[in-house]
């Protein structure tokens, strides 16, 4: 259930509301534990939601990292099956430019294949037959599978699973302390109220490290900034990489309509996390890369740029943010603290975060002394249910698209629900009203991180109004519409900023003078 | 094709000076490329209650004897040897046939309406590549407030105090512009008709 | 980079400011249409992510290409919607009779072969009686409120060679023809219309090597590896022709210089500029006196002229207008250009007859009123270069549709 507060005591909290912590909420309830998720936010509002959207196979990582890689391609498959809904199996190309060599792409087959990645090696020419966008300079290309993952769906799909396995989710509070007893911990303090429990996990990406501080616990955290940029609509129907060492913007991933371009790579003071933006030089450096993927990127209109932030865990003294690991860092603060009742998990990918999970949850179970199996593996998330085939509605597939099998618990037959408030996205009040009920939606940007609802070309400016209305009369405060719409309009101005040129410029001129009076 | 004024948009900068110039009398042509910010914004909300209200504006100066060319627009012009005066300009829907006049009005709006361009480097004007006002540094095109004043939106193309269009430092004597096409403070639809209204009469004063 | 016109994919540019929804003549009468923002750039985004988004309410679109008149944008929203139909909305899926239908109303020349001829006089009889109307209303779903357009007996391509080709050899300069289906096959007479006024104004007049319907029908019902084949075909006799190829019917035109690239795939860059309507080529050529032609002095016509939705789109109907001017005794008033609602085949179906007739009474209103106020001192006659305009107009309001061609040639000194 959604909470305010809560006055029972759990088996266990969970801090943070982005994959790690929804998987692992999940994961707990699976297993039967009292759980609850604590977020500051909405889900999914760190780097979980400020990503790539890259299922990896681990072809990525083949060469530098074959634990990552083996890793990747394990939960890939898991992935696939159990989170369908989520997923795009789009299939990934790495493209080997003349300037990059055809010794290391053998190299990158032997490694991919060394650790079970599926790694075809093709011709330019069946290349540019499969993806007419791709550089037509290329000289080599492997077919790996690679996949487009909705970050906020799987979040979303793993906190729903939680909550209807019994776990309780509280948005919207930042953890203030932790409840501590001999030095141990036995829950959390939240402002003024505190909630008790039995084992408390951090999972807070890069505030990790605050987090363990204020437990009693230091952790070596390094903050990664990487930028990214959105192009208006999918340019390719695959995930293009470049087939070379690890670099700034080589992956663009077709991500639901859109064309994701990432990334950058650079350190930054945690002062800069809270309000982390793209930059001019950050957009310059990731077009001027990103050409060479596809030189389409050069004429497409970009809708907005943004950034977030890689929670690394330094294992050694590397300066740069690529080469320190990006593994999955458990630690069990009893162990290594000496806290009883404090466990961090942090590091790992969006790819692995079900197996990150499995490994806190294995370790709380250990800690509650609990021999229960983790069966995340074989059920299928809430949206990914097998649905009997046949055409939907015009107005329910794009809800479909999104939510899969939870597209069925909409309600569509109430008057005006297949109503379409998002044009762009094609977002109905139907979804609008699930996404209130289901998964505490406060704001439109809670709406949209759930819906898409104003993620299109338009950024919102035609239809935000009417969906600040429909949305504020759902929340039961229809006065507090027009508040909706300059919250959002302020958030999305951060990204639309920094490529404020051509068409964009173009609508943030419509924009202004539809929303600025 | 030979008018006395050829008015370059359709916006209410244009439909301004096109109604005053022919309400004078004179044989006006207007070029609209589409219908406009003001349409876009200030238009009807339901497309079943007025279907035909959106054209009412050109509608109007039809019957006043303007040709209005719907969904045209001017893709070139020809300049005096010495830059200084607008010969003859071409339509993208009439093709090689010269449109002639003695004076034009520039009323093509900012960005929305395409009446100046801007890429990632820069901002120029399609039509003439007359200068541009704009702020070399593209980090300083806009206020990180939403609801501030945009520093874009005083981007345009520049004038002399008569609205005479300038290119390459040289004023061109016949070519007027009206409306957000210009550089300055952005200005409000009483500000936009006003300087449609002026350049008309900029116009009638000399041509 | 990210330079000059950026966004070459179209569908970029659309603002959303929905100008085009505000003036989309299908919109206003019917609600199952998503109208053009929906149908054109918001559909698209989702089409290129999985075709399974196809709305196979897109049929409704009357491909009038209002929305792009009015896009501030320069989106190509109709050959958007034109384009997906073709790409997800195949004919194959519409099978039975109104398959057939479909195929009947879009072969216009397969039709238009067999029935322009000396059986003509037969198959226009029954085309018209009650017992025909109910048969294809019921069975192929053509709406019984439609009269097939009269078929002549003799089609115009026969009539030129037998009459007129002789006489084309006096002429030192030459143009060439394409007189389309509907010169052909329904009213000849437009097809001499043209060779009297392309004579009076010292050219010769050749018909192309070959001449294949433009293959707008089949375009629209789906057939468009059919349209794209005549299209071919006809690019390639345009090839061979030297000089201007000219037309009479503004859907045709509009077809060959814009929808072939656009929606057909077929390039035509090197002789698009070629390809006319008479008046386009006409106009400047009696501007600059190089032509000039006589005009009758008791001439005396009130003449309202409706721009058809590709004409508009063209952006030509002031080259027609100007010639129309010239003319004494001819008194000349421009209609508002609303959509006449048949859009070619569209209002033959029994399922968009409804439709087509809501769409259309802007116009015809506006045709009534002209006429009231035009008084009996002169014929009135509505003037357009399209003829389905012409068959909705005359059909719904009973008064009579001219193609400007034939009131120039009407008007003429031919002494």
């Amino acid at each position: 259930m959604f909470l305010e507060n809560s006055s029972k005591e759990y088996d266990v909290i969970i801090i943070g509301g982005g994959i790690t912590g929804a998987a692992t909420a999940r994961d707990c309830a699976l297993r039967g534990l009292k759980t609850l998720l604590v977020e500051r936010g909405d889900l999914c509002d760190g780097a979980s939601g400020r990503n790539h959207g890259l299922l990896h196979s681990g072809a990525r990582y083949a060469v530098t990292d074959p634990e990552g890689a083996r890793e990747c391609i394990s939960e890939n498959r898991i992935l696939r099956r159990i989170a369908s809904s989520c997923i795009d199996p789009t299939g990934g190309l790495f493209i080997t430019l003349p300037e990059d060599s055809l010794e290391y792409q053998e190299k990158f087959i032997k490694a991919c294949r060394d650790c079970g990645i599926d790694a075809e090696a093709i011709t330019p020419e069946e290349a540019l037959r499969l993806e007419p966008a791709v550089n037509p300079r290329l000289i080599g290309a492997v077919k790996v599978p690679d996949a487009s993952v909705d970050p906020f769906r799987l979040v979303d799909a793993n906190i729903l699973d939680a909550v209807r396995h019994g776990a309780d989710v509280i948005k919207f509070r930042a953890v203030t302390g932790f409840l501590k007893e001999n030095g141990d911990v036995r829950g959390i303090v939240l402002g003024g109220s505190s909630i008790r429990a039995r084992q408390v996990v951090i999972a807070a990406g890069i505030w990790s490290a605050h987090l363990a501080e204020l437990g009693g616990a230091h952790i070596d955290m390094m903050p990664s900034k990487g930028s990214l940029l959105i192009f208006g609509h999918r340019l390719t129907r695959m995930v293009i990489n470049r087939c070379r060492k690890p670099g700034n913007a080589d992956i663009l991933v077709p991500g639901d309509v859109v064309s994701v371009l990432g990334t950058t790579s650079d350190k930054v003071p945690f002062e800069d996390c809270e309000d982390i933006r793209a930059t001019g030089d950050e957009v310059s450096l990731l077009l001027q890369e990103g050409i060479n993927l596809v030189p389409e990127l050069s004429t497409t209109r970009i809708i907005r740029a943004y950034a977030g932030v890689r929670p690394l865990v330094v294992a050694d003294k590397a300066a740069s943010g690529r080469n320190v690991s990006r593994g999955i860092v458990l630690l069990d603060h009893e162990l290594r603290d000496g806290i009883k009742g404090l466990i961090t998990i942090t590091g790992g990918k969006l790819t692995t975060c079900r197996l990150m999970a499995e490994m806190a949850t294995d370790l709380v179970c250990e800690k509650l002394g609990l021999k229960i199996p983790c069966t995340t593996a074989e059920k299928r998330l809430p949206g990914s249910k097998v649905r009997k085939s046949g055409k939907d509605p015009v107005h329910k597939r794009a809800a479909v698209g999104r939510h899969g099998s939870e597209a069925d618990i909409m309600d569509f037959n109430a008057k005006g629900a297949g109503e379409i408030i998002c044009e762009c996205e094609q977002v109905t009040r139907a979804e609008i009203e699930y996404s209130v009920k289901n998964l505490g939606v406060r704001s439109i940007s809670d709406l949209r991180r759930h819906t898409r609802v104003g993620m299109g070309t338009c950024q919102g400016s035609f239809c935000i109004s009417r969906v600040a209305k429909v949305l504020a009369e759902v929340l039961g405060t229809p006065d507090k519409a027009d508040e909706l719409v300059k919250d959002y309009l302020q958030e999305r101005w951060k990204g639309m900023s920094p490529v404020l040129w051509g068409d964009t410029l173009r609508e943030a001129e419509y924009m202004h003078k539809v929303h600025r009076k | 094709m030979t008018y006395d004024i050829i008015v370059i948009g359709g916006g209410l900068a244009g439909c301004t000076a096109a109604d005053v110039l022919a309400g004078a009398g004179k044989k006006v042509a207007l070029f609209a490329e589409g219908l406009s910010l003001h349409d876009a914004t200030e238009g009807p909300a339901s497309p079943k209650a007025q279907a035909r209200s959106p054209y009412s504006a050109l509608s109007a100066l039809s019957a006043k004897g303007v040709t209005v060319f719907r969904g045209d627009s001017i893709v070139k012009a020809d300049l005096s040897d010495d830059g200084s005066h607008v010969v003859r300009v071409f339509s993208r829907n009439l093709g090689d046939e010269p449109l002639v006049a003695g004076a034009f009005v520039l009323a093509t709006g900012k960005f929305f309406s395409r009446g100046i361009i801007s890429y990632m480097g820069g901002v120029f004007e399609p039509v003439f590549d007359a200068d541009v006002e704009f702020e070399p540094d593209h980090g300083k095109w806009f206020d990180t407030d939403f609801f501030a004043p945009q520093p874009y939106e005083r981007f345009g193309v520049r004038t002399d105090e008569a609205g005479r269009v300038i290119k390459g430092g040289i004023i061109i004597d016949n070519l007027y512009a009206a409306g957000q096409v210009l550089a300055g403070e952005p200005l409000s639809d009483e500000g936009i008709e006003s300087s449609g209204r002026a350049a008309a009469m900029e116009i009638m004063k000399k041509w | 980079m990210q330079e000059k016109s950026i966004s070459t994919a179209n569908l970029e540019q659309c603002l959303k400011c929905n100008l085009c929804t505000l003036v989309c003549p299908m919109l206003a009468v019917n609600e199952q249409y998503p109208g053009p923002k929906k149908a054109g750039p918001d559909g698209e985004r989702y089409r290129i992510k999985d075709p399974e988004y196809y709305d196979y309410a897109l049929k409704y679109c009357l491909n009038c290409k209002r929305c792009e008149v009015a896009c501030p944008s320069g989106v190509k929203i109709g050959d958007m919607i034109q384009t997906a139909r073709i790409k997800y909305g195949s004919q194959s899926k519409i099978r039975g009779l109104h398959g057939l239908r479909d195929w009947t109303l879009a072969s216009t020349d397969f039709v238009g072969g067999m029935t322009a001829s000396p059986i003509a006089p037969v198959a226009n009889a029954v085309l018209k009686t009650g017992v025909a109307k109910a048969v294809l209303h019921g069975t192929l779903g053509v709406d019984r409120h439609r009269t097939f357009p009269a078929y002549s007996s003799e089609k115009f391509e026969n009539w030129f060679r037998k009459e007129a080709l002789e006489a084309q050899a006096g002429f030192e300069k030459k143009v060439s023809f394409f007189h389309g289906c509907y010169a052909n096959y329904n009213y000849p007479q437009l097809g001499k219309d043209f060779v009297k006024v392309v004579n009076a104004a010292g050219y010769g007049v050749e018909l192309l090597e070959r001449e294949k319907c433009c293959g707008i029908a089949l375009m629209s019902n789906g057939f468009a590896a059919k349209a794209a084949k005549q299209g071919r075909i006809n690019l390639e006799s345009i090839r061979k022709a030297a000089g201007p190829v000219l037309t009479v019917s503004s859907s045709c035109t509009h077809m060959m210089r814009e929808e072939y690239p656009e929606v057909l795939g077929l390039p035509n860059e090197d002789v698009k500029d070629r390809i006319m309507l008479l008046s386009r080529w006409l106009y400047p050529r009696l501007e600059s006196g190089e032509v000039k032609l006589n005009f009758r002095k008791d001439f005396h016509m009130k003449v309202a002229y409706h721009t058809s939705c590709h004409m508009q789109r063209m952006g030509w109907q002031e080259f027609t207008l100007g010639i129309l001017r010239k003319i004494p005794g001819l008194e000349l008033t421009v209609l508002e250009p609303y959509c006449c609602g048949i859009s070619g085949t569209f209002g033959f179906k029994k399922e968009n007859y409804g439709y087509s007739q809501k769409i259309g009474e802007l116009l015809f209103s506006e045709i009534r009123e002209a006429k009231a106020k035009a008084g009996d001192s002169a014929p009135f006659v509505v003037a357009t270069e399209c003829e389905t305009c012409k068959w909705q107009i005359e059909m719904s309001t009973g008064i009579t549709v001219m193609n400007p061609v034939s009131i120039i040639a009407q008007a003429l000194d031919s002494e």
